[in-house]
């Protein structure tokens, strides 16, 4: 397996106002596979995004990702294992406005000993008209796509996505998940994708769904459905 | 809703304390010191001017051969001048010093005790205040002059020796060297008939014009005076006419000195004082605009909620008003406290013999030292944050800050890290305009302190290197034959305008063989070779034209400058000894100065002043003493100035970067490239902007600084050593770099997680 979660807590707040969001999360998650994360506000998915992602310490429980345990890495190590392994993918896309294009991706192509071919990564993102433009200057989901790029510029091998098409329309959603799915076909990245969106688990190998803290349903989807066929 | 706008201004007041309260100190520490200096200066001018129309400060002075006769000072009454006798014998005293003895004053330049009494009997004297204080003499204490004991009674100043110059050519006074001192009539005869003087009496007289009578009808009286010769034994000249020294007191370099030295102190405190609160204004707008652009999508909300920009305005202006408001009043009480007053004239009063200063306060002085502060805020608040809260609602709330020309330029053809520093640089742009003005602004704060470090010690060296003879003799009544083992040499005083001050330069005429100067290659009438201190003074090269006025003939003389030689003592230039004879029509073998390497035997009657090697050493050395209170003051400032302006500004660039650095960390990214990509560009900015920001400021300060000590009669040599550039240029980037290792810590504790806030 290459991500695995065991018994993994995580809790906010205290005395009353204590809210327990991660309540004893058990899951794997197989390489090269598009799992999706599903559940309704506050039930704990982005948590649990946060941690395997490094950015957010539980309380208990151990995580482990490539075989790697960063469940208790000091910070610094941590950093290095986001840096080897990662790439994160936001809803607000967080890109750096006055960077153009290319310098946004070129932020993570600087951490890469063998970083994706830029003009490649471009040109399969549809950015090459648009490498010299302020992310200001574009649209959502062209700026999204900039996000993405940025993401797989360092070819990593693990692709963490919070909410990736909650800020754009039915139309350049799809268009975005029609493009995770082509890297995950072409790079063979693991993507663990956080979302509302109920029709995405068509087209996954994986479903977890969540409610308060606990894994209500984690199935796999043995024949996923091609990105461009979704509706809703 | 104002009140609630309120609420929240103190609450931001209170989250941000320590960057308030050191801004907070910063203002008040520049109002209580500029006007701690303008109030002090103020004080000066106002002190001086009103004890010199208590004690009848003279309209003019001037010299003559012999006393007046009863005839000549009748004719002078009857045309309605004012005369009183200030006739003077200088004494050596045991320490070395020259001690110049007068008689107690009737109706001009009245004597203004500092402490004790004016002399009453033939064994009292009152002594110039700073004499006493170097001599250590107070009332009471016991002094023997010229052979007599006197008890001292009292101390004190005169408005005719404010500057207490031995000569009105020399450099600088000091206490230890030379002073005045008053007895009675009694005692004064004594000391004359005693014959111990170092030369013969002075004949002056100060005069006052009562309105009666102009200075050029006075000055032609006197001229048309002649005395016969015979009258004087031995004298080597054959025409005398009775007039030597005509000086209207507003051409007196030792009158109203302290003013003319303090005057510039308002002028260059109030510039200063505006230009520090300037730059602090710009700081805390750079907070305000900080904090507006956090805060778009809320102000965007209140927009939307029906709140209107003027109140917003003031909600954004009022922390910065409210801050400067309290630090200049803060400010202004320090500044009018007797505590700065002592510190700011402090140098004033222990260089000029002034009496003891009485605070004045200008009205106007205080209205600039309490509106200033918040007016500078307001208009720079409002200008710097109108456009941001002139946004519609629409794009507060979509963050969108509009204009980005300058950050969306294209910088493709550089490499990765260079360009993210440029465009970060960019970004920060207010706030790296702030990091440069503070530094340019605190290294023409610490250049002013260190050229008057680098001229006062330039003066102390170079005198000393240059004055090579250890006796100066200057004659009355020169004798035919020239004193044995002395150089002759013929001195004449004539003057020249600076900045509206009227500066004496002595021409000496040379014999070829006088080993104490530089060799010149002046020969002719109209050839004059400059000093250095002389060339630098007045900007004159080699091939220029020198313009000088003889004040008694009201003669203008028009040289030619033949060469600059090195040689910096007061204002000296040179001449062949037999041209400037024909110059001024004296006849051959004419000189009014002997110069030597050991003591000559020469009769006091013939004398006018001796002054040694060690008087001019003592002299040169003084400007340190008195300076170093103001250099320490200026460099304090400077340094205050810069910390304060460069850690809030290089704070503010981190904070403002506070989410991009946490989503670099998202990425990876380790502390020192962080530190590359965020920190290493404002540390170029720094290096790069002091690299050619202090050669600015330095040039700067030099035009200006001649103006400075335009009334001192020395050169402006204040060129630097190539080693304190680089000194100041090395504090400069290690003052950086500490504020930086402080710093250093905010991105590192900058939370990967904080990009997680940034939802919309």
């Amino acid at each position: 397996m290459y991500i695995q979660t065991e018994n993994l807590r995580k809790s906010y707040g205290s005395g009353d106002s204590r809210m327990q969001v991660l309540n004893g999360i058990s899951l794997e998650v197989e390489k090269g596979r598009m799992c999706v994360i599903l559940g309704p506000s506050g039930s704990g998915k982005s948590t649990l995004l946060n941690a395997v992602g490094g950015l957010d310490i539980p309380d208990g429980g151990t995580i482990r990702v490539g075989g790697q345990t960063i469940t208790g890495l000091s910070p610094s190590a941590l950093s290095e294992y986001r840096r080897e392994t990662l790439g994160f993918v936001f809803q607000f896309y967080n890109l750096i406005p006055d960077l153009t294009v290319r310098e946004n991706i070129q932020v993570c192509q600087y951490l890469s000993k063998a970083p994706l071919p830029m003009e490649e990564l471009l040109d399969t993102l549809g950015l090459t008209a648009h490498q010299h433009k302020f992310p200001s200057q574009l649209s959502g989901g062209q700026q999204q796509r900039c996000a993405i790029a940025r993401a797989l510029i360092k070819n990593p091998a693990l692709l963490l996505c919070d909410e990736p098409t909650g800020a754009l329309d039915s139309k350049t959603a799809k268009e975005i998940l029609i493009l995770l799915e082509e890297i995950n076909r072409k790079y063979g990245t693991t993507m663990l994708i956080v979302t509302h969106n109920n029709a995405i688990s068509s087209m996954v190998h994986q479903v977890i769904r969540f409610r308060d803290g606990q894994i209500q349903e984690n199935y796999a989807n043995p024949s996923p459905v091609p990105a461009a066929e979704l509706t809703w | 809703m104002q009140t609630l706008l309120f609420r929240r201004t103190l609450r931001q007041l209170k989250a941000n304390l320590l960057r308030y309260l050191a801004l907070f100190v910063l203002i008040t520490a520049a109002m209580g010191i500029v006007v701690g200096v303008v109030g002090s200066a103020e004080s000066v001018i106002h002190t001086v001017n009103e004890k010199a129309g208590v004690n009848g400060l003279e309209d003019g002075q001037f010299a003559l051969f012999a006393p007046l006769t009863r005839e000549q000072q009748a004719e002078l009454e009857a045309l309605g001048v004012t005369l009183e006798e200030c006739f003077s014998l200088d004494f050596s005293m045991e320490d070395g010093s020259t001690l110049r003895l007068m008689q107690n004053r009737e109706a001009i330049n009245r004597l203004e005790l500092h402490s004790g009494r004016s002399a009453e009997t033939a064994q009292e004297i009152v002594l110039e205040r700073l004499y006493a204080a170097a001599q250590e003499l107070a009332v009471g204490a016991a002094v023997t002059v010229g052979g007599q004991d006197f008890t001292v009674v009292g101390t004190g100043t005169t408005a005719d020796y404010d500057l207490c110059l031995q000569n009105r050519s020399d450099m600088s006074a000091d206490g230890s060297v030379f002073g005045t001192a008053f007895v009675t009539k009694e005692a004064y005869e004594a000391l004359l008939a005693g014959g111990e003087s170092l030369h013969t009496q002075e004949y002056r007289y100060s005069y006052r014009l009562n309105d009666a009578v102009s200075q050029n009808r006075l000055k032609s009286f006197l001229s048309e005076l002649t005395i016969a010769p015979e009258q004087v034994s031995g004298i080597y000249i054959q025409k005398l006419p009775l007039l030597l020294d005509f000086v209207p007191a507003q051409d007196n370099p030792r009158i109203k000195a302290a003013n003319d030295d303090v005057e510039i102190n308002i002028r260059v405190g109030i510039l200063a004082g505006a230009l520090v609160m300037l730059l602090i204004a710009y700081v805390i707008s750079v907070f305000t605009v900080h904090s507006i652009d956090q805060e778009s999508a809320m102000i965007g909300a209140l927009y939307a909620l029906g709140l209107k920009r003027r109140q917003l305005m003031l909600h954004y202006c009022a922390l910065p008003v409210a801050l400067c408001l309290l630090g200049g009043i803060l400010g202004t009480v320090l500044g009018y406290s007797p505590f700065m007053l002592q510190q700011m004239a402090g140098d004033t009063f222990r260089y000029f013999s002034i009496p003891a200063i009485v605070p004045f306060h200008n009205p106007l002085l205080l209205l600039y030292g309490l509106l200033l502060p918040p007016l500078a805020a307001f208009l720079v608040s409002v200008l710097t944050i109108r456009r941001r809260l002139s946004r519609t609602a629409l794009s507060l709330l979509r963050k969108d800050t509009g204009n980005r020309k300058l950050s969306r330029l294209s910088l493709s053809h550089m490499r990765f890290t260079g360009a993210f520093q440029l465009r970060q640089l960019l970004r920060e742009k207010r706030s790296c305009f702030a990091v440069l003005a503070g530094i340019f602004l605190s290294l023409l704060v610490l250049i002013l302190g260190l050229n008057c470090y680098v001229l006062c010690h330039n003066i102390e060296i170079n005198t000393v290197a240059d004055t090579r003879y250890e006796y100066l003799y200057q004659m009355k009544y020169p004798e035919a034959a020239v004193p044995e083992g002395g150089y002759t040499a013929y001195i004449e005083g004539l003057n020249r305008e600076i900045l509206g001050y009227d500066m004496e330069i002595s021409i000496i005429g040379l014999t070829k063989d006088n080993p104490f100067f530089p060799a010149i290659t002046s020969q002719r009438q109209n050839e004059i070779s400059i000093s250095s201190s002389v060339a630098d003074k007045f900007g004159l090269e080699p091939g220029e034209e020198l313009l000088l006025w003889d004040r008694l003939e009201e003669t203008v003389y028009t040289f030619t400058v033949t060469e600059v030689v090195p040689y910096s003592p007061g204002l000296c230039a040179f001449m062949d000894i037999d041209s400037m004879r024909q110059l001024f029509g004296r006849e051959d073998g004419y000189y009014n100065a002997v110069y030597a390497d050991h003591a000559l035997n020469i009769d006091p009657e013939r004398l006018y002043a001796v002054s040694t090697k060690a008087d001019v050493e003592k002299s040169a050395s003084i400007f340190l003493t008195i300076m170093t209170p103001m250099i320490t003051t200026m460099t304090g400032a400077a340094v205050l100035i810069f910390l304060i302006v460069l850690y809030q500004m290089t704070k503010v660039m981190i904070d403002r970067s506070a989410v991009s650095i946490s989503l670099m960390k998202v990425f990876g990214y380790r502390s020192r490239e962080i530190r590359r990509l965020y920190l290493d560009g404002s540390f170029l900015l720094v290096a790069a902007g002091t690299l050619l920001l202090l050669p600015l400021a330095k040039c700067l300060m030099d035009t200006v600084y001649p103006s400075f000590v335009a009334n001192v009669a020395c050169g402006t040599d204040f060129s630097w050593p190539p080693l304190l550039y680089l000194a100041v240029y090395l504090g400069t980037i290690l003052g950086y770099l500490g504020i930086r290792t402080v710093l250093m810590g905010r991105p590192k504790k900058t939370s990967p997680a904080e990009i997680l806030k940034n939802r919309e």
